[in-house]
């Protein structure tokens, strides 16, 4: 009677009834996937949290390179005669890095940080000639680029020897392949600068090192004539306040006594192009720029005005340029021309930012 | 047509019997409660926390003083922070407005980094030195200066030659030790609930006064004298590092100060907090004392050169009735 009963509500179900049901199991399943998907794959760092797997393996390999740091920023030959280690190599990775630098955390860790090692050092005979060294491992050579050229001192100057590399009055900083340095005196001083340049020679010998045409493939586009020594800001992402405007690299130009900001990227595509073309404009016109009239053909529909200063944004195949807040709109277009040209030139060689 | 639509009804309603009907009710009925229990289980409403709290929560007390327009706020021109300090304070009717003779008062300067004065990364030495002096001399029965820093703190305290001042003017250093956290959260709160903060360093104290430099933060875009009660909590804060503006005006809702001390006579006008280059410092010889931290630090994006508007927490904290954004409004006493 039971058996039969059975059989009865199976062969009740309506074709249409096993579907739904089936539809529903489905469904279920999808967002099961879903669920664990998301979860295997959450981004932690967007809280300063890491996943146990990851900080595992982050405090491992963090262990692993900050030996050889140590052995770096603790030998004696790094430092001139009368200078040397005081106490010990402290590192972080990206989990503690706040417990060092606090607040410019995130800027590190967005740019792609793997590890700080830093080490106090002072002179055995003028204890008020002492300082820091930051050591910082980014992930590539444009990490590490992104990071020292967003924080460049205004009106430091250039270091021969190191490239690239500036000093300030009570500091010295440079970067090399994938490491961001920073030495930095306790106090302002000559002698104690030019002592912080030589450790900083001896450091950059031992750290490997890639010329940076080799990173900045997109370098080659940006004019070199009147181009300000030192200039170039990579951003990996926000460029000018704007979120999606990611790996942009710019450079400051001495024209007809105004000093102008260019700036390029490369993008995956033309359509690419084009579209950021058009978002970055949007994103201009809803902070107050309005579209501004020019002689030049080329330019047309890509000059704006926006509270007297001229922004100027267009695309060449693949890659966008553009001149940012420029006080002479005359002077912008010429560069913009020039830039444009150079794009012209490099563009078919397909150039991928990386 | 009509004989199909009998035809269907009549093999729904064959299909199952009220018994049948029931104990399918009863099973959906308790798969749902399970499912509805288990993620109620396991639903934690206060998000992460640093550590569950193993005291009853505290509050802070208000340590304010009455004030009014015209007596809330100075600003006076020096390149000497003792004397800018001592001014400012004057021009709001003196330390004894705001100490009276036996309170037990709490400084809280920024130690945040174990980083020489030289730097501007934490509040000057000389500036935490008067005004020890200023609280001893108001007849403060103690005079305690803390701060739970960034770095270690005791390495903080000496190399920023905090420790030294304050011991030399009279006052004594408290360190955050891990068995001065309690457990707080603040009244309208998304951030700071059922969080740790530095409450044994505080809970005698009859007043308390924060005294903060003027810089830039890459995250925030100035840290001044709301931030620095970021140097309160306790626990894995570099959390709320994505949400800068929030956690700042949560901090102003935690910290009811007596008075504040901003201290602009040099300001991180880049590269903050951190600095590390004195080329990322500006002399702009100003110091401020307030009793509104709002008029304080919208006054302190000015030698930042920015205004209330690219600090979305002052707005905030106006908005929740903490102060007032436009400073002017009070009439700021300035030197004659």
């Amino acid at each position: 009677m039971l058996k039969k009963t059975k059989k009865n509500k199976n062969s009740d179900v309506s074709r249409r009834e096993r579907n739904v049901s089936y539809l529903l199991l489905i469904i279920l399943a999808v967002i099961g996937c879903v669920v664990l998907l998301v979860h295997s794959s959450s981004d932690f760092k967007r809280f300063g949290l890491y996943g146990p797997e990851a900080k595992a393996a982050s405090e491992e390999k963090s262990k692993t390179s900050a030996g050889s740091a140590e052995k770096m920023l603790t030998s004696e030959s790094l430092f001139p005669e009368q200078y040397s280690a005081a106490g010990n190599v402290e590192n972080f990775n990206a989990d503690t890095l706040y417990e060092k630098i606090n607040g410019k955390a995130p800027m590190y860790v967005d740019a792609g940080f793997r590890q700080l090692n830093t080490v106090r050092f002072n002179n055995k005979e003028n204890s008020k000639q002492s300082g820091e060294i930051y050591l910082y491992e980014m992930e590539t050579p444009r990490s590490a680029f992104s990071v020292y050229s967003n924080q460049k001192r205004a009106g430091s100057t250039i270091l021969e020897n190191i490239s690239p590399a500036y000093k300030t009055d009570n500091a010295v900083y440079f970067c090399s392949d994938r490491y961001y340095v920073e030495i930095v005196g306790f106090s302002k001083s000559s002698s104690l600068v030019t002592d912080m340049t030589k450790i900083a020679e001896t450091l950059a010998d031992k750290l490997p090192h890639t010329p940076q045409e080799k990173y900045l493939r997109e370098l080659k586009m940006l004019p070199e004539e009147d181009r300000v020594e030192g200039s170039l800001i990579l951003y990996l992402n926000g460029a000018y306040g704007f979120q999606d405007f990611d790996n942009a690299l710019s450079a400051r130009y001495n024209i007809d006594d105004t000093t102008i900001t260019a700036f390029i990227s490369i993008r995956q595509s033309r359509e690419e192009a084009q579209k950021l073309v058009k978002q970055y404009k949007q994103f201009l016109a809803e902070n107050g720029a309005s579209p501004a009239s020019t002689s030049k053909k080329s330019l047309e529909h890509g000059v704006m005005d926006m509270y007297g200063m001229t922004q100027i944004i267009f695309s060449v195949g693949r890659t966008c340029g553009g001149i940012h807040q420029a006080s002479s709109q005359e002077t912008a277009e010429k560069l913009a021309l020039q830039l444009a040209e150079q794009m012209k030139q490099h563009n078919s060689e397909g150039s991928t930012a990386k | 047509m009509t004989d199909k639509h009998n035809n269907n009804s009549d093999h729904t309603t064959e299909r199952i019997d009220r018994r049948e009907f029931v104990n399918r009710c009863i099973k959906a009925g308790v798969s749902v409660a399970a499912i509805g229990g288990a993620a109620y289980y396991l639903y934690d409403a206060d998000g992460p926390s640093a550590h569950p709290a193993q005291q009853a929560e505290i509050k802070l007390p208000d340590f304010s003083v009455p004030h009014e327009i015209g007596d809330t706020m100075s600003i006076v021109s020096s390149d000497n922070r003792r004397e800018g300090i001592d001014k400012a304070i004057n021009l709001l009717g003196g330390m004894e407005r705001f100490i009276k003779p036996k309170d037990r008062v709490v400084i809280k300067p920024n130690v945040a980094f174990s980083s020489p004065p030289a730097l501007g990364a934490t509040s000057h030495p000389d500036a935490v030195g008067k005004l020890v002096e200023m609280c001893i001399k108001a007849g403060a029965a103690s005079v305690v200066v803390t701060d739970n820093p960034i770095n270690n703190p005791t390495s903080c305290f000496d190399i920023s030659g905090i420790r030294e001042a304050t011991e030399n003017a009279g006052g004594k250093v408290i360190l955050p030790e891990r068995k001065l956290f309690r457990n707080t959260t603040v009244e309208n709160a998304q951030l700071i609930k059922n969080w740790p903060v530095l409450y044994g360093a505080l809970e005698n104290a009859d007043k308390i006064i924060g005294l903060a430099p003027v810089k830039h933060h890459t995250r925030s875009g100035a840290s001044m004298t709301m931030k620095n009660w970021y140097g309160l909590l306790g626990g894995r804060r570099n959390i709320f590092h994505q949400q800068m503006n929030r956690i700042i005006y949560e901090l102003a809702l935690l910290s009811k100060p007596t008075l504040v001390v901003l201290d602009g006579v040099t300001t991180m006008v880049s590269n903050g907090p951190t600095g590390g280059s004195t080329s990322d410092l500006k002399e702009t010889n100003k110091i401020v004392a307030s009793c509104d931290m709002v008029a304080a630090d919208s006054y302190g994006a000015t030698l930042l050169g920015l205004n209330q508007e690219d600090l979305p927490y002052i707005g905030m904290a106006q908005e929740a009735g903490l102060g007032t954004a436009d400073y002017e409004k009070l009439e700021p006493r300035t030197e004659t």
